[in-house]
């Protein structure tokens, strides 16, 4: 019998479930230019431990999210990883490139920082166009044993502090949860001895997961107590709303760098008008692309290191112009800041072990294969690929200058004078289809049209001379003919611009770190008289598990004897994750 | 106490179904934003002119020919379809062929950058071909030189196609002679297929069973098409993953 009592439950139940709907359908995004901002990237950041000595690198790696639903994504392909003071100024920024769905990197702690707390941050140029709320962060602290630590205070951790330590990682409810769990094949290591491990990775039903893992094994003084959660996941909280309708855009290759080009005498934006990058080098990487009607562009940059940009106009008539680039690091710091640092006086012992192990393997460390700092290969071919014809300046008598260089040995290319100036003039070997403008000249990869400054380049600082006498097509803009020089140091051979153009020195992705530990497989290496006190034993962020749900690594462990703590950690593409630490102990 | 909530459920889960693949409009119009705003341009417009060095009426390195039929290319992982693309088969170039170019001032004929080509597909009359720049490790150079092929198949055995021509001199005329030569890749080494003789010496770890095949199907390996080939790898790779 219906009482009016249930009556009552069954409508407001009804009309719970209504509501429900009804403000699903208003924040239903659509799928016109609402749904761009509907996807919202999201990043949760490891690093090996939490405590480091100056002078030693921090170990990272980054997982790449769908913020919606907390599975593996691979939309931006760089990461910007800041490390902030506890005034929330950067002391270390870098661009990383994460090609896939997660990546890693290293970062070296200068010997300048002061002891304290530090907080590590992650974002994607996307996450930019949201709160910094909702950027990855961990706090790590610093130990600086070279300056005075007044900055800190004896005693325990903070635990307020502590459960600061937003990790950005959205939260994990126990049916996404992965299992991990690793055994060792002994249960006791000796020094430099080999230690191998076997890694599972199981659903929580026991089914194989295939998992993207991190392992760190460190000395166990160097990491907090995993149960005063500074290693745990904490949720980031409520979903923010973007900041404002999107400003930055993905950088789906490389970093997007975004400028404006205006006018010197009226300050106006100069539009629709073709723009050209070129870096300073021995390969011409040149772009063009045309400004809009705010004067802006957008170039893309795969190249690492520090590099030296030149902007200017193709068209040469246009000199009165400045350019102005965004900055690539967010200035916003809209989000907490890492707390005040407390000594543990329970580990002083470790971390006085720490500092001298730091010391050790900085004088140790230049003699022995080890950490390494690799240049990734950069895209160091010519934008125009082989060309016509190649003159390599060593092949050659020595001549007296470049005028006769072009005379006798550069092939399709003579020099003319007009109006008292010096010009290239480029042969397609077409009479009826002869070129009429001059060529694109190039010096060390950047376009020079003051052909006599050029002609008074030292030709002992030439190496090459490279020449396409055909029409060239650059980005929809059509050249006649190409000719390269090249210097020997590839610096343009301190030649000035006759008009002021944007010359500036530029951080494109940041050099790949990679972590290598010393190997002792052979009695040489074992009783090799270096020594190895590595704080950090072991880091591996590319353990992937198979099918099987299964993976297998190997160290070797170092010179010091003690106890270390292993942390592994891991995703699913399908957004399950999870944590485990274990002991090891080395006799 | 029964409630009757189906109604507002099933709109929940459409909802929800709607979210979800907003999510992925979402991913997919950025990926699209992201391509306007950096490459406005159409990135077929990036090399050298191309220059017509034979007589089209006498004789073409150009595959396919007239009509050229649309063509598809793969450039920073964008697809770009019905383009006139077309294959130099005697210098090993790709020529994107637009008359509409002229209107803007450009050549109608431009030799696309190899570096921005991650892989594109003619349609032969053979059927269609998907072509990559593959290059080679230095003691293969001697058979296989670094340039444009078609990838026939990617399995444990790598079937690639080089299609090329040779000059000749013909009735006093030039003329390119259309010359494809097949390739098998079985673990790295590689081996051009002229006849049956070399196809069993690619395949030797089952020689025996692919020589019956062979005279099952009555299949002639020197005059053989892609896809006959294509069949006997398929059969040879049954082979192997059964381990027979």
């Amino acid at each position: 019998m219906k009482t009016l009592a249930n009556i009552r439950m069954k409508f407001v139940l009804h009309k719970a479930v209504c509501l429900l709907c009804l403000a699903m359908l208003c924040g239903y995004p659509g799928f016109s230019q609402d749904s761009l901002q509907q996807f919202k990237e999201s990043l949760v950041l490891r690093t090996d431990r939490d405590l480091y000595v100056v002078g030693e690198e921090v170990w990272m790696k980054v997982y790449k999210l769908d913020a919606n639903d907390g599975n593996a994504d691979n939309l931006s392909k760089v990461v910007y990883i800041e490390l902030l003071n506890q005034a929330g100024y950067p002391v270390n920024q870098l661009k990383v490139h994460v090609p896939d769905r997660s990546g890693s990197t290293g970062l070296t702690l200068s010997d300048t920082l002061s002891s304290g707390n530090y907080l590590l941050r992650a974002y994607t140029s996307w996450m930019k166009n949201y709160p910094a709320e909702d950027f990855a962060f961990r706090t790590i602290s610093v130990i600086n044993p070279f300056r005075s630590m007044e900055n800190i205070g004896p005693g325990s951790p903070d635990p307020d502090t502590r459960s600061r330590d937003a990790n950005a990682d959205p939260g994990v409810p126990d049916q996404k949860s992965l299992h991990l769990d690793i055994t060792f094949d002994s249960t006791r290591y000796s020094t430099r001895d080999r230690v191998k491990a076997s890694v599972l990775a199981r659903d929580a039903s026991g089914n194989p997961v295939e998992a993207d893992l991190s392992v760190s094994i460190v000395k166990s003084g160097l990491i907090s107590d995993p149960r005063e959660g500074i290693m745990r996941q904490v949720p980031s909280g409520e979903s923010k709303e973007p900041r404002e309708p999107a400003r930055y855009l993905p950088e789906l290759e490389g970093v997007v760098l975004s400028g404006r080009i205006s006018n010197t005498n009226t300050e106006e934006p100069i539009g629709n008008e073709d723009i050209m990058l070129s870096i300073v080098g021995k390969a011409a990487r040149c772009q063009i692309y045309k400004s809009n009607s705010e004067g802006e562009f957008n170039f893309n940059l795969d190249d690492t290191g520090v590099l030296e940009l030149v902007i200017q106009p193709v068209d040469s008539a246009v000199n009165d112009y400045y350019v102005e680039l965004e900055t690539d690091f967010l200035n916003a710091f809209d989000h907490p800041l890492p707390g005040p640092f407390y000594l543990d006086t329970s580990r002083l012992r470790a971390l006085n072990q720490g500092i001298i192990n730091m010391q050790i393997e900085n004088i140790y460390k230049p003699y022995r294969q080890g950490i390494t700092s690799n240049h990734a290969a950069a895209g160091e071919t010519d934008f125009y690929g082989e060309a016509e014809y190649h003159i390599q300046m060593s092949d050659y008598i020595s001549l007296n200058n470049l005028r006769e260089v072009i005379k006798e040995i550069v092939p399709a290319v003579s020099l003319r004078i007009r109006y008292g100036e010096s010009f290239l003039w480029m042969d397609n070997g077409i009479a009826e289809q002869q070129f009429y403008k001059g060529p694109l000249v190039l010096v060390d990869g950047v376009p020079f049209d003051d052909v006599d400054q050029i002609l008074n380049i030292n030709i002992r600082e030439l190496e090459s001379i490279e020449v396409i006498n055909l029409k060239y097509i650059l980005d929809g803009r059509l050249f006649e003919g190409i000719i390269h020089f090249m210097t020997i140091e590839g610096k343009m051979a301190g030649m000035e611009f006759k008009q002021r153009v944007f010359r500036q020195a530029y951080s494109a992705l940041s050099e790949r770190f990679s972590f290598q530990s010393p190997g002792y497989s052979s009695d040489t290496l074992k009783n090799s008289p270096l020594a190895d006190f590595r704080n950090t034993l072991y880091w591996n962020p590319g353990l992937q598990t198979r099918g099987e749900g299964s993976v297998s690594f190997e160290f070797y462990t170092s010179d010091e004897k003690g106890e270390y703590t292993l942390i592994l950690e891991g995703r699913s593409a399908d957004g399950r994750s999870g944590i485990i630490y274990k002991k090891l102990r080395v006799q | 106490m029964k409630i009757n909530i189906k109604y507002p459920l099933v709109v929940l889960l459409a909802l929800s179904s709607l979210f979800l693949k907003a999510q992925q409009e979402g991913h997919r119009e950025l990926q699209e934003l992201y391509q306007e705003v950096l490459h406005p341009t159409d990135p077929l417009l990036n090399g050298r002119e191309y220059g017509y060095y034979f007589q089209p009426k006498v004789s073409t390195p150009l595959i396919p020919g007239e009509p050229y039929p649309p063509a598809s290319v793969l450039i920073r992982n964008r697809l770009f379809t019905d383009v006139m693309l077309l294959y130099d088969t005697y210098k090993d170039l790709v020529v994107y062929y637009n008359p509409g170019n002229l209107r803007h001032g450009l050549p109608a004929s431009i030799i696309v950058n190899k570096q921005l080509i991650e892989e594109f597909t003619l349609n032969l009359p053979s059927g269609q071909a998907r072509f990559k720049y593959l290059t080679f490790p230095e003691d293969q150079e001697d058979l296989l030189r670094n340039g444009y092929y078609e990838i026939v198949s990617e399995g444990a055995c790598k079937f690639i196609i080089k299609h090329s021509a040779l000059k000749k001199i013909q009735d006093g005329a030039v003329i390119y002679k259309y010359k494809p030569e097949r390739y098998l890749i079985s673990s790295g080494t590689a081996y051009r297929i002229k006849g049956k003789k070399s196809l069993l010496e690619a395949l030797s770890d089952r020689a025996s069973d692919v020589k019956q095949y062979l005279k099952r199907t009555k299949i002639q390996v020197g005059s053989a098409d892609k896809e006959q080939l294509q069949g006997v790898l398929d059969y040879y790779t049954i082979l192997k993953q059964s381990g027979e």
